[in-house]
């Protein structure tokens, strides 16, 4: 079945094409016993006329014994009933008469016919003569007139007779070709019958697959989606009726559950991430904190001895001294925090201030600390710990061993949606090789000193990263050696806030 | 793939159902023609073609002499517009020559040739069908008292002179005793004419030579048969040769010698021809035979009527040739029918 065939029926809604089906095969074998029917009784016709001639023949001798009775009836009696009989009979037979054939021909039945024809005018002739004769009561003539009617009668009834035989043999014929006709007829027509019925079969066959093929490629994808394999090739609309309707809203529905599906699939793969994320978070943190605890004798016990110093010094009246130790207890508090936790900007930046004082004692005042914070930075929540270290990377990598002056310069500005935490040395800096190695993670700046507190830059960037989920939130630039280093640590305002 | 086996199954059963319908309707369609050649068969009826003259042909014989004339009557008319029809054949009844004159006369038809005779109710009869406006002409037998218009057949005396010359012919130096049968139908003076032809014949040559005359009843059927046997059987030392006037006699007496061992007692000399004379004189049974040309006779009277119903006269008497037929002429004849035969089962078998 073509495609062009399945669209042309496309339009038509189900139950109409069922019912055109099964009008369709009805009026076919209405039309076929029509058609049958009109064979038999075109038969049955044929066999009506085979017979005529000889029914014309018999009604013909019939009339004629009458005509001759009623003759015989007037010339002996001479009553009126037998010459009106007379009269109607005769004109009977010469209508009779006019059926036959009266022109000379070689055929044996024409040439009968023209003969009896004949003679019947001849008999009817001295009929009316024999009639005359009576009605003049000339008794010789009639009687004459009679002998020789009643031989012409005979020749005819003999004639009449002998054609009838005749057509009755030639009819004979012609009904045994008729009856062999009408069984082929029969045959034929049972024939016909099995034809429609074959036909009908299949015209229902086509029909029926064609109505049911979509619906069976549809319950195939059905029975694929239900198995769980949503990837089904969906199946081709084909038609705009009802199943046309179904098949449109399974294939709508198979998407809509394909697109849920990779929804929640995504969703899913992000949710896992941010876990997988928080781990690791949580990983760095314990790692740090591991490092922060190795590279500390209990900070508690170191904690409460400086406190005990500090006393003591204000009680020796040691100005410097007392600020020095408690300078070293506030920065040890801090240090105590846990790496874990957020803390205000400020906090951050005051924790730099002391860890400077404390190394500008160890260093008998040869950093030059400046800070510049150009932005309200009130209630900025960052990461624990992530200025100090780098401030101690400058001192430690960056002044510790130069010849001039060292300098260490914090700024803190807003730039869009972000603070920016700068913190430059006018050091020994980073040639640009090392730099390049730096930025793609080849060098290492795991803090080896004993000086550091632990946490490294590395470190640093990585619980920025982490805090944040954004990348590039650290950066080191150096324009070469001995030309310093700059710290760049961007903070995201937005996250700010929403923290 | 189970959509895939329900689709093919499906088509299979169509294609299937398809094959089976094609095949039936090309049967049906075969069926059709068939039918339509059968009803053509029933409707068709034989071409009659139209004639200007009707003649009605009148004999009481049936006999393959009469067949053979009619049948030249009847061909020799086709050309010459006239519808020759053998009057009273189809008829179940069978009529005397009187009945069937008088019905031809009723039937009004353009012509009769008859078989007549020399009866005066035939005279009558004939007389009121020329009254009727009716060509009347006579074959082979006459009817001289009518107003017929035209004779076509054999004059006796002539044809009894042959005979005769063929008894001489064929008598030996012993044979004295001739005898004649005649047909009962022939009439007196046909009957007279023909023995004096023989006589004639006989007495030319053969003064000694006796002759006897027998007449059979032709009319019964079986009558002819039994009379001959029952002749030869007493009167077989007194008979030399044996002269048949017709062809029942001539076979009849062929079959007698033949059955009762009398061949070569006494000579046949017959009348007619057909298959069975023919082997008789192939096989000298009978010595010779003497045969009036039928179909000549048959187209003689046509022609004379053509002449009549155009000209309104024709020649009043019409002779037919007369053959005679020997041993040698049998032989020819039959090897010629059986070339022919032979010919047309080969072409058959072809």
């Amino acid at each position: 079945m073509s495609k062009k065939q399945v669209s042309s029926f496309s339009h038509v809604p189900f139950p109409l094409r069922l019912i055109f089906i099964f009008l369709l095969t009805s009026l076919l074998s209405l039309a076929m016993s029509l058609y049958l029917n009109t064979n038999i009784n075109r038969s049955l016709e044929q066999i009506n006329t085979i017979y005529t001639s000889n029914n014309n023949l018999n009604t013909m001798t019939k009339t004629l014994n009458s005509l001759h009775d009623n003759i015989l009836e007037y010339l002996e009696i001479k009553s009126t009933d037998s010459l009106n009989n007379y009269y109607y009979y005769e004109q009977q037979y010469r209508n009779l008469l006019s059926d036959l054939n009266n022109q000379t021909t070689d055929s044996t039945a024409g040439s009968m016919e023209k003969n009896i024809y004949n003679i019947s005018q001849s008999y009817l002739d001295i009929a009316d003569v024999a009639i005359e004769a009576k009605r003049a009561r000339n008794t010789g003539k009639y009687r004459t007139a009679y002998n020789e009617a009643t031989e012409y009668f005979n020749f005819l009834t003999s004639y009449i007779y002998s054609l009838n035989n005749q057509q009755f043999l030639t009819n004979s014929i012609n009904y045994q070709s008729l009856e062999v006709s009408l069984r082929l007829i029969e045959r034929m027509n049972t024939l016909v019958t099995i034809a429609m019925a074959l036909f009908n079969i299949f015209l229902v066959i086509v029909m029926v697959n064609q109505i049911t093929r979509p619906l069976l490629v549809l319950a195939s994808a059905s029975n694929q989606v239900a198995a769980g394999n949503f990837d089904v090739e969906l199946p081709p609309v084909v038609s705009d009726d009802e199943l046309g309707v179904v098949t449109r809203a399974f294939s709508k529905m198979v998407v809509s559950i394909q697109e849920y599906i990779e929804k929640v699939r995504s969703s899913m793969k992000a949710e896992k991430e941010a876990q997988e994320r928080e781990l690791l978070m949580e990983t760095h943190l314990k790692e740090a904190q591991l490092r922060y605890y190795q590279a500390q004798i209990n900070p508690h016990f170191l904690f409460n001895s400086l406190n005990a110093g500090a006393q003591m010094a204000m009680m020796e009246d040691a100005e410097k001294t007392y600020s020095f130790i408690q300078n070293m207890a506030d920065f040890f508090r801090y240090s105590m925090k846990s790496l874990n936790t957020d803390v205000d900007l400020k906090e951050e930046i005051e924790l730099v201030d002391n860890y400077v004082s404390i190394m500008n004692v160890r260093f008998s005042g040869d950093i030059h600390y400046e800070k510049s914070i150009n932005c309200d930075i009130t209630g900025v929540r960052v990461p624990c710990m992530i200025i100090q270290p780098v401030v101690e990377n400058a001192i430690s990598y960056g002044i510790r061993n130069i010849s001039w002056e060292g300098k260490i310069f914090l700024e803190v500005l807003r730039e869009d949606n972000e603070f920016l935490i700068h913190v430059r040395d006018n050091g020994i800096g980073i040639s640009p090789e090392r730099l390049s190695d730096i930025r793609n993670g080849k060098a290492s700046h795991a803090p080896s000193d004993k000086n550091s507190n632990g946490v490294g830059l590395g470190n640093v960037q990585k619980r920025l990263n982490l805090y944040y989920n954004k990348e590039n939130l650290f950066s080191i630039d150096s324009e070469g050696e001995n030309k310093g280093t700059l710290v760049t640590i961007r903070i995201p305002a937005e996250e700010e806030l929403y923290v | 793939m189970e959509k895939k086996k329900k689709t093919n199954y499906l088509t299979v059963i169509a294609g299937l159902v398809l094959i089976s319908l094609v095949c039936l309707v090309l049967y049906i369609v075969r069926e059709y023609y068939a039918i339509s050649s059968l009803q053509k068969q029933y409707t068709q009826t034989t071409e009659a073609s139209g004639y200007k003259y009707h003649c009605a042909f009148i004999t009481n014989s049936v006999t393959a002499f009469w067949d053979s004339t009619f049948e030249a009557a009847r061909e020799e008319g086709i050309p010459e517009n006239i519808y020759v029809e053998d009057f009273g054949k189809n008829l179940d009844l069978s009529y005397t020559t009187n009945e069937l004159l008088k019905m031809a006369t009723a039937a009004r038809v353009d012509a009769i040739i008859m078989e007549a005779n020399d009866d005066y109710s035939t005279t009558q009869l004939m007389n009121k069908a020329v009254d009727a406006g009716i060509a009347v002409s006579t074959i082979y037998r006459d009817n001289m008292n009518s107003e017929r218009y035209s004779y076509t057949g054999v004059n006796n005396v002539t044809i009894g002179y042959d005979y005769g010359s063929l008894a001489l012919k064929y008598a030996d130096a012993s044979d004295s005793n001739v005898m004649v049968i005649l047909d009962s139908q022939e009439q007196d003076t046909e009957s007279r004419l023909l023995v004096s032809g023989i006589g004639k014949a006989l007495e030319e040559q053969r003064s000694d030579m006796k002759l006897d005359t027998m007449k059979l009843n032709n009319s019964n059927t079986f009558e002819v048969e039994e009379s001959i046997r029952k002749y030869l059987k007493n009167h077989l030392n007194e008979t030399d040769i044996v002269i048949c006037t017709t062809l029942q006699q001539t076979q009849s007496i062929s079959q007698i010698a033949v059955d009762m061992n009398y061949v070569g007692d006494f000579k046949i000399i017959g009348s007619y021809q057909n298959d069975s004379v023919l082997e008789y004189l192939s096989s000298g049974v009978i010595s010779a035979n003497i045969v009036i040309d039928a179909a000549q006779m048959g187209k003689r009277a046509v022609d004379n009527l053509a002449e009549y119903l155009e000209y309104g006269y024709t020649s009043d008497y019409s002779q037919v040739d007369v053959h005679t037929l020997e041993k040698e002429d049998a032989i020819r004849l039959l090897n010629a029918r059986q070339a022919e035969a032979e010919s047309e089962t080969g072409k058959e078998a072809e």
